[in-house]
């Protein structure tokens, strides 16, 4: 939240102003299933796609700032980082003599005064409230806002993504046992100690465990290196064997379940200094019947206690990038039962960073649908009764998973990248008992 | 939910969820008709349909998904449906918009172990040349996903349809074909039913049943209805036992008792 916290321009002002109120909506919100959220619901209805993207001027802020609903939530939001109340009238002053110094500014080059006064109503709304957010939840969740136009995968995460589409893993594929020396040798360069189990039953199933990086807490996060068959290969738009990227997605077999996902992953615990510890659980028979993981995974699984089970991936709307939250706790028989308050927490600083890439969040009390097949998920059947699971990431319901011209949208990586540092450091700050 | 609430939801999200929309005394006489076929020693379906092939040699029979009897409707005496099929005619045509004809029914009963259906439409399983009809399923106790109650992408039937499937695996079973389905790509409707509640939705709408994993079993009882502007289409499902009967390319009309 560096642009909360530290004032830097009238743009960051505008920003931060931007920025306070989203985060606030979504640290107070309701967290119900089926109801999407954004929090530039709250505005007119010719503010609210401006206020999406985080570009109304000064003089419709100070107005939004004004009134009693907006209030109410940046007040709700600081109460739960733990502030006081903000003074409205002195926000309402300041706005007002950061609006006149702004246009004395432009008539008269009045520099200082410019400076000084936005400089006052950054201090009022973003920069305590700045502060206490990141010390909660990180720099990501207030930080600028990103246009989804210039949100794309880092060369590090293709350069995976590219690796891993050329190993053919699909069912009859000769790539297996390459994929898992490739994926078992980035892991340890990331310092993981790996383990690649079942070679006489199958194909291998993955464990690669990292100490924590200055977090406490535990996250187990799953995925899967194998992939569908190619199918009619002429018929792809783009070759499905290597990877493409054209018009802001990402081609290839694979390249949404799981490799896509698995390569953000790979880049960002690359990126990201501080991590909770970390378990990985990577299969190669997801396809075909995940005969090795149902045979092991539940003796890999029966003793872990993560603050966090995190599923391979998760999903946005591809009409307008709504964020999909899959929270729920664990009941028995796979049942799904409502987050518990520390996950519900955890929802809340996602849709808040949701925002950032201006799309709302929807909370379903579910795990992912991939569990209704043959066999089920080897993961999902081996979790145990009150564990809190999350499935969030790069997948859009555009992907056309196991069909021809299976693809990504690439603006999610970033943002995937974010959301695994929200949670690292939430696992850290639940696992610690802070409050 | 009123009919034109049901009709517009049906429409627009291929599934509606009409809560205790069947009375005790139709249920109890579902019921009544599960224990009299068992008593009766039925033949239950032995084997997955695979209406574009044959069966591969692997697989084992549907009983292994389910015990299933196929159309009791057409049953004479105890064991049969009709008069529960009759008595939903009404509803059926409702949310159909249309007299609907009674093409088949089913009587289902999952017991602890049996494995999951996967994500599958129904109308490919039909000889019937255009997916306008609804199926009404109605489960006879309690059902949760650990009971493998039927859940849905709700919104799916949009893709029209799509390759049928293998009921074993979920791949499609005609080799090459793109099912082109994401059952994560669409909001999940997995209601947990009452007895009497019955979930309407279209021959297009992907639904999937979970294994169950509840001690004991579960029984519910589908019917579809059709509409009677339908005809009758062997290529849509060619091994379906009905091909042997109707003439294909005829409007669809209910069969006799059998």
């Amino acid at each position: 939240m560096n642009r909360i916290q530290m004032y830097a321009s009238s743009t960051h002002l505008k920003h931060g102003l931007h920025r306070a109120i989203a985060v606030a909506h979504a640290l107070t919100s309701p967290v119900e299933p089926g109801e999407s959220v954004a929090w530039w619901s709250m505005l007119d209805a010719d503010e609210q796609e401006r206020g999406r993207l985080h570009a109304l001027p000064l003089d419709a802020l100070a107005q939004i700032y004004g009134r009693d609903g907006a209030r109410a939530v940046l007040d709700a939001g600081r109460v739960a980082v733990g502030l006081p109340a903000l003074d409205h009238e002195a926000v309402q002053t300041a706005f007002k003599v950061a609006i006149i110094s702004g246009k004395a500014h432009r008539a008269h080059m009045g520099r200082d005064v410019y400076g000084s006064s936005n400089k006052g109503l950054w201090d009022l709304v973003c920069g305590d409230f700045g502060r206490a957010v990141a010390d909660r939840y990180g720099l990501t969740l207030g930080d600028d806002p990103v246009p989804q136009h210039e949100s794309a995968p880092s060369d590090t995460a293709l350069d995976a993504l590219r690796t891993l589409t050329a190993f053919n893993t699909s069912p009859h594929g000769d790539g297996h046992d390459a994929c898992v020396e490739w994926l078992a040798s980035r892991l340890l360069a990331l310092g993981f100690r790996v383990e690649a189990l079942g070679h006489d039953r199958g194909r291998p199933l993955v464990v690669a465990h990292r100490e924590a990086r200055g977090l406490d807490g535990h996250v187990v996060m799953y995925g899967h290196y194998d992939v569908t068959p190619f199918g009619r290969e002429q018929k792809w738009t783009h070759p499905p064997r290597e990877l493409t990227v054209a018009e802001g997605r990402l081609f290839a077999r694979g390249v949404a379940d799981n490799k896509g996902p698995l390569a953000c992953r790979l880049a960002a615990l690359a990126a990201l200094e501080s991590t909770p510890a970390l378990t990985w659980l990577l299969q190669g028979e997801e396809e075909t019947g995940s005969a090795v993981a149902h045979a092991l995974l539940p003796d890999v699984m029966r003793d872990l206690r993560p603050t966090l089970w995190l599923d391979e991936t998760g999903y946005h709307d591809h009409e307008d990038g709504t964020l999909r939250l899959l929270g729920r706790t664990v009941g028995r028989h796979d049942t799904s039962l409502p987050p518990d308050p520390a996950l519900t927490d955890l929802l809340r600083a996602l849709r808040g960073l949701a925002s950032r890439w201006g799309v709302a969040a929807r909370h379903e009390c579910r795990g992912l649908n991939k569990n209704v097949v043959e066999g089920g998920c080897p993961f999902n059947h081996a979790l145990p009764e009150d564990a809190r699971y999350l499935a969030v990431g790069v997948n859009d319901s555009g992907a056309r998973i196991h069909g021809l011209n299976e693809s990504l949208p690439g603006w999610t990586f970033p943002l995937h990248t974010a959301e695994l540092d929200v949670i690292f450091r939430w696992a850290g700050r639940t696992a610690g008992g802070a409050s | 939910m009123n009919t034109e609430q049901a009709r517009q939801d049906l429409s627009e999200r291929g599934v509606t969820l009409l809560k205790g929309a069947v009375p005790p005394l139709l249920i109890d006489a579902l019921r009544e008709a599960v224990a009299a076929n068992r008593a009766a020693g039925r033949p239950k379906s032995r084997q997955v349909l695979y209406t574009h092939g044959k069966a591969p040699a692997d697989r084992p029979p549907l009983t292994a998904l389910m015990d299933q009897w196929l159309s009791p409707f057409l049953y004479e005496g105890p064991g049969s449906t009709r008069a529960v099929a009759d008595a939903l005619r009404p509803q059926a045509a409702a949310l159909l918009g249309e007299p609907g004809v009674l093409f088949q029914d089913l009587l289902l009963i999952k017991r602890e172990g049996h494995k999951a259906f996967p994500w599958h439409q129904d109308f490919g399983y039909w000889p019937v040349d255009r997916p306008m009809g609804v199926v009404l399923w109605v489960p006879l106790q309690p059902s949760d996903g650990a009971s493998g109650a039927l859940r849905f992408a709700a919104g799916s039937h949009r893709l029209g349809p799509r390759p049928v499937v293998d009921l074993h695996d979920g791949n499609p079973q005609q080799v090459g074909a793109d099912l082109a389905f994401d059952p994560d790509a669409w909001p999940s409707f997995a209601p947990t039913y009452e007895a009497g509640d019955v979930v309407a939705f279209t021959p297009t709408t992907f639904h999937a049943s979970p294994a169950m994993r509840r001690p004991g079993e579960r029984a519910a009882w589908s019917c579809i209805f059709l509409s009677p502007r339908a005809r009758w289409s062997h290529a849509n499902a060619p091994n379906h036992p009905l091909c042997k009967i109707v003439a294909d390319g005829a409007p669809v009309t209910e069969l006799p008792h059998a």
